[in-house]
């Protein structure tokens, strides 16, 4: 077991040794000047050369790679369009992610779970195809459109929750809502079928001829049988929350980490890009060894063969 | 797990208890650069500036310069001094008071280069001179008629001694501090920024206890925000949703010409568009009127000159009506009696534009082909290299002189030492006749000579038809009708400096 999790630990290296190198020659390899975009129209040709010089633009590529593997350890890197640390300007975004992404992830696993028990319990009745038939609409419903038909019921007409930003709890309601329900649908149908696979198998027909009450049988038994898949699911949807909800996070005005790199894309804001996208790359990483290292704490059959 | 679950909750929960209550907000489409005034391209950090610094003069709602911390000026008759009277008994919100020495020394950082908005006075002053406390001298490299402008300009925004002394220039923004009626309190990134009442402001008290400036990247939301009074003031609202909020009794929607000039750029070093006639066929083929009421439902406005009706030394010309049966002449006269094949490039908020030219230009025989670069990309392809090396043929694109003045076009775009990469002729304007009046009206003080100098050059530079001269366009800015006296400038920020509830 601890072998294993070292081995996996060292295994993270490489990965992001390679996303680095991806997304520094990526995003240099598009035309695009940093330096010509933030100094706008109507720079001089002195004021782009300054701004290239500060950020060292004009070096050639592997130095400008190493200067960036060497600025993520010092942590002196900076933006190029504020002149902050980008330090100083990825952490709070990141946080902010990781806490409507939290929030969304603990919505989609309520109520997915819910909704696949429900479905999974009432195979092939009305109530199955309602809540197999909502799961759909979670699935093909634009985030996008999703968000805004939340704010015009719940801040314009109803006036109960606000539209937009980060002030308080409240204002995580609709983005987390927003964020949470496509990953709601993907969990109930997940649940669903993997909780329908477990009941046609023999130790719970035997449970059930022995008397069981019907309860346990479905919680206790079936249930915790059928989260092993159910977990990869919330894992990876989690790492994908964890990436940017950008389109959330626009609708939303949510000061996201998403927005942020995205944004950046645009200016050609090279140093916020790279690290941005490592970032996420990196807890994406950290997601999975930790479902993986959750697999072993479900299932203690996986403990054993380890 | 559900311990795990109410814990999560509880954390969430007491992260973000700082729920603010009464404030005027201010829905933005972007988040600043910098607090930094000199150091600052961008619209959104200006409209933040604008209510924690004042310049020596300001903008009114029409453009004008109007005096702010300078009370008065003299200028000699040759435009070579002006002499600036200061307002006395104004502190920064750190308490140093504001004398000609802080006025001095924000010049000076911005004289000595290497800050964004450097070259907007580094070509025209020599020197800033203090003559005593109250009185500071700006002495000129040669007469520069729109100086003014220039003061006025966010750039022109003065910064407090004391910080331009402590800290390096990427720090000045973290430390904002003006004479203004608001001191700024935080700047949350990506989220806010919130400036409260400066009580010793030596206007007397603002009308408002507190400003938050709020991003809100997308346009629909601003205007659900304002619906519901999550916003009092909502940034660049759409066409579309105008009717709308003007039938909501407690919104008003404010509409500004902006002084922002949409055209169509043709790169003059190559054929077909070296030849004046073929530029001149472009213009007549498109119907500006349809266009500006299919894409802006009217609230944009066909443009007669390079530069737009609020900038300073505007001339109104004839333009070029819409005349295919002209525009088909023209052609025929320059040799392409069947039209011609090009490319009309576009960046992606330019796309719907280009595709109206391009049917527009095809009932004449002109078959462009539609290429969309994204911005940067973009950029590249219009600065990269001097226009007659370049690829680039057709362009859509846009300007906005920042410091409301004429001479902020006519002279990045069109002089003939201004060819990129050194600067924004992309259309590859080399013309000896518009060099010399570009000259005249640069150096040229008496505001009277100076605006027949514009004149005769917007009737040259609309005759030569380095574009097609698409339209001006309003800019929208919704706001609750409790909220008076909120001026939304045609530079594209809006200010609150004078607004109150009522």
């Amino acid at each position: 077991m601890n072998n294993y999790f070292i081995r996996r630990l060292i295994l993270i290296i490489p990965i992001l040794i390679g996303v680095s190198l991806i997304s520094f020659f990526i995003i240099h390899l598009i035309p695009g000047d940093p330096a010509r975009v933030i100094a706008g129209q109507g720079a001089t040709s002195e004021d782009i050369a300054l701004i290239r010089e500060e950020f060292g633009l004009d070096k050639p590529l592997t130095e400008q790679y190493f200067a960036f593997v060497g600025g993520i350890f010092s942590g002196k890197m900076k933006s190029i369009s504020s002149q902050q640390p980008v330090i100083d300007e990825i952490t709070p975004r990141f946080w902010n992610t990781v806490q409507l992404a939290t929030f969304g992830i603990i919505v989609a696993t309520v109520f997915g779970i819910l909704l696949g028990i429900i479905a999974a319990t009432h195979k092939n009745t009305f109530v199955d195809n309602l809540s197999m038939g909502f799961s759909l609409i979670g699935v093909s419903m634009p985030i996008f459109w999703l968000g805004l038909l939340l704010i015009m019921l719940f801040s314009v007409a109803l006036n109960w929750l606000p539209a937009g930003g980060k002030d308080s709890f409240i204002s995580f309601i609709l983005p987390g809502i927003t964020l949470g329900l496509p990953s709601a649908a993907i969990i109930a149908r997940m649940t669903r079928a993997s909780m329908l696979e477990i009941v046609n198998q023999d130790f719970i027909r035997t449970a059930i001829s022995n008397g069981i009450p019907q309860k346990t049988i479905i919680y206790k038994y079936t249930l915790k049988n059928a989260m092993i898949p159910v977990v990869t699911v919330v894992g990876l949807q989690f790492g994908y929350m964890l990436g940017g909800a950008v389109l959330t996070e626009s609708v939303f005005g949510w000061p996201g980490l998403g927005r942020l790199v995205v944004q950046s894309i645009f200016t050609r804001d090279y140093p916020i890009v790279q690290s941005g996208i490592l970032l996420i790359a990196m807890s994406f990483v950290f997601v999975n060894l930790a479902v993986d290292l959750l697999y072993a704490a479900i299932d203690p059959r996986l403990r054993r063969k380890k | 797990m559900k311990k795990a679950l109410l814990f999560s909750l509880i954390l969430l929960f007491l992260v973000s208890l700082n729920f603010a209550a009464g404030d005027v907000v201010v829905a933005m489409n972007g988040d600043a650069a910098s607090l930094y005034p000199a150091d600052m391209t961008d619209n959104y950090s200006e409209e933040i500036c604008r209510h924690i610094y004042e310049g020596l003069v300001e903008f009114d709602q029409d453009m004008n310069v109007v005096p702010a911390l300078a009370k008065d000026w003299d200028i000699s008759p040759d435009g070579m001094k002006y002499f600036f009277y200061l307002e006395e008994g104004v502190t920064f919100h750190d308490g140093t008071p504001f004398t000609a020495e802080a006025v001095k020394l924000h010049f000076d950082k911005l004289l000595a280069g290497g800050l964004r908005r450097s070259s907007l006075y580094v070509p025209f002053i020599e020197s800033v001179e203090i003559i005593d406390d109250y009185t500071v001298l700006f002495r000129m490299k040669n007469p520069f008629g729109p100086l003014l402008n220039h003061l006025a300009h966010g750039a022109g925004l003065i910064v407090s001694p004391e910080v331009l002394k402590n800290y390096d220039k990427s720090e000045i923004s973290n430390h904002p501090v003006g004479t203004g009626p608001y001191t700024f309190v935080e700047w949350a990134k990506g989220d806010h920024v919130k400036v409260v009442a400066n009580d010793d402001y030596w206007k007397g008290t603002p009308g408002l206890d507190s400003i938050n400036f709020k991003i809100v990247p997308e346009a629909n939301t601003r205007v659900l925000m304002l619906e519901s009074g999550d916003s009092q003031v909502s940034d660049m609202i759409e066409p579309i949703d105008v009717p709308r909020l003007q039938a909501n009794d407690k919104v008003d929607v404010a509409i500004v010409p902006s002084l922002t000039v949409r055209y169509v750029g043709f790169n003059m070093t190559k054929p077909p568009f070296d030849n004046k006639l073929v530029r001149q066929a472009a213009n007549y083929a498109i119907n500006k009127k349809a266009m500006t009421q299919a894409l802006f439902r009217g609230y944009a406005h066909p443009a007669k000159s390079v530069v737009a009706p609020k900038v300073n030394g505007y001339f109104e010309t004839e333009g070029y009506p819409y005349n295919p049966t002209k525009a088909k002449e023209l052609l025929t006269e320059a040799g392409y009696p069947n039209g011609f094949d090009t490319i009309l490039f576009a960046a992606p908020h330019y796309q719907q534009i280009a595709v109206i030219v391009q049917s527009q230009l095809k009932d004449v025989g002109i078959n462009a082909e539609i290429q969309v670069y994204e911005w940067a990309s973009y950029m590249d392809l219009l600065y990269s290299k001097p226009p007659n090396e370049s690829e680039h043929t057709m362009y859509v694109i846009g300007w906005s002189p920042s410091t409301g003045d004429a001479d902020w076009v006519v002279r990045p775009l069109f002089d003939s030492a201004n060819w990129p990469p050194d600067g924004d002729n992309h259309v590859g304007m080399d013309n000896p006749e518009v060099d010399r009046l570009l000259k005249l009206e640069m150096t040229t003080f008496d505001a009277e000579k100076r605006a027949e100098y514009l004149a005769e050059l917007q009737q040259l530079l609309v005759d030569e038809a380095p574009w097609i001269f698409l339209y001006v366009q309003d800019q929208m800015v919704g706001v609750s009708n409790q909220l008076k006296d909120v001026m939304v400038l045609p530079l594209g920020v809006t200010v609150l400096k004078y607004a109150y509830m009522e």
